[in-house]
């Protein structure tokens, strides 16, 4: 009878270590990517400073990615002068009273550290974060939400910041032939 | 004794059971596992929400980016996974003060995970790059902060990897990518080295 309750106890410890191996990596994926990169950036008079002009919020999504570092880049002409948020639905988590009082904590940092003076707050179409274009039932109907939720998180910035400067664009994907293009809206 | 006996009989039957049980579950789990690489493929049905976008889909998302808010490392970031890892226009990128101290913060641990959940669920990633930064003023207070150059290596390399087990335990079939911006000044040169953290 010992010896069965001995078996029946290793049964059990066998048992409990199966959920650790669960959390073992089963990716098919290479261990190493490429290692020891060295990037030379030519440093500007902009580049020396310890502090940066601009804090632009955008949102994660990957079509709008290089978009979006191609409009801070060039566009804009901000390059190596701003800090980029991107936080998946944009001024979505702004708007939301739960997360707003967390993500202002984090944007005073910006704002306390590195002296910004403007915010620029992309948002587009399409976000995940709504729950995509299907959540709205209509163009309009997105477009109005989107524009009402920027223009509410201005508000939000210039009452606790009034000497900020808040510009706020509108992101479209717009088909051109076989690419899809990314289409930058100012609103005002 | 024959009562003992029957106890024992019944104790291995139900233990036998549970371990078919486990089998089972364990090969349905690779089931789902196989299931979820084939999404990638748009083999699988697509989620009606945005049946519109996904016919005319041709580009996938295939990693998520995350790294620190810092204006100084912004430019060499971007070169970094844009030509250096090649995946310029298939990345999510998602750019927090502080990078991963926020996943280790128990306050706001629930609420990332929760976005990152966004990004795994819409974009069906398979691969997370974390990118840590020498000098990160928001998340560690800067150098300054510590005694030497090495101690900072050490701190938030130990940090990075506490991340990946986090992300682990919470989606396991990701892969986790970690590197290390170092930033020296030459003359009229940054340079900047990305090192991986195995």
């Amino acid at each position: 009878m010992k010896k069965n309750g001995k078996t029946i106890f290793a049964c059990c410890m066998m048992l409990l270590l199966l959920p650790a191996g669960c959390t073992l990596n089963r990716s098919s994926l290479p261990d190493r990517l490429i290692d020891d990169q060295q990037i030379a950036v030519s440093a500007g008079r902009e580049a020396v400073r310890s502090d940066c002009d601009t804090l632009v919020i955008t949102c994660i999504d990957y079509r709008f990615v290089i978009a979006n570092q191609e409009f801070a880049n060039d566009t804009l002409g901000l390059k190596d002068n701003y800090d980029q948020i991107s936080i998946p639905g944009s001024i979505h988590n702004l708007v939301n009273p739960d997360t707003r009082a967390l993500l202002f904590s984090k944007f005073a940092l910006s704002v306390s550290m590195h002296l910004i003076n403007r915010v620029v707050v992309v948002s587009h179409r399409d976000c995940g974060g709504y729950g995509g274009s299907a959540a709205f039932g209509s163009e309009i109907a997105e477009y109005e939400t989107l524009t009402a939720d920027l223009k509410m998180a201005r508000a939000l910035f210039l009452e606790k910041y009034p000497i900020l400067k808040v510009d706020l664009f509108l992101e479209s994907l717009v088909k051109e032939g076989n690419e899809e293009k990314v289409h930058f809206e100012k609103i005002l | 004794m024959p009562r003992a006996k029957n106890l024992f009989k019944e104790s291995v039957l139900s233990f036998s059971i549970m371990l078919i049980l486990l089998l089972i579950n364990f090969s349905k789990m690779h089931v789902i596992l196989a299931a979820d690489e084939a999404s990638n493929n748009n083999q699988l049905e697509k989620p009606a929400k945005y049946s519109k976008f996904f016919d005319e889909k041709k580009k996938w998302c295939d990693s998520l980016v995350i790294t620190c808010n810092d204006f100084r490392f912004n430019t060499a970031t971007q070169e970094f996974i844009n030509n250096r890892l090649g995946m310029k226009g298939t990345y999510d990128y998602i750019s927090i003060p502080g990078s991963i101290r926020n996943l280790l913060d128990r306050n706001t641990r629930d609420l990332v995970l929760n976005k990152f959940g966004v990004s795994v669920l819409l974009h069906h990633v398979k691969r997370v790059i974390i990118l840590g930064h020498q000098d990160c003023r928001i998340g560690y207070g800067g150098t300054k902060n510590f005694k030497e150059a090495l101690d900072e290596y050490k701190t938030v390399c130990k940090d990075l990897k506490k991340a990946r087990t986090r992300m682990g335990i919470r989606f396991p079939h990701l892969k986790v990518y970690l590197y290390y911006i170092a930033i020296l000044s030459e003359n009229h040169q940054r340079v900047y080295n990305f090192e991986q953290i195995m």
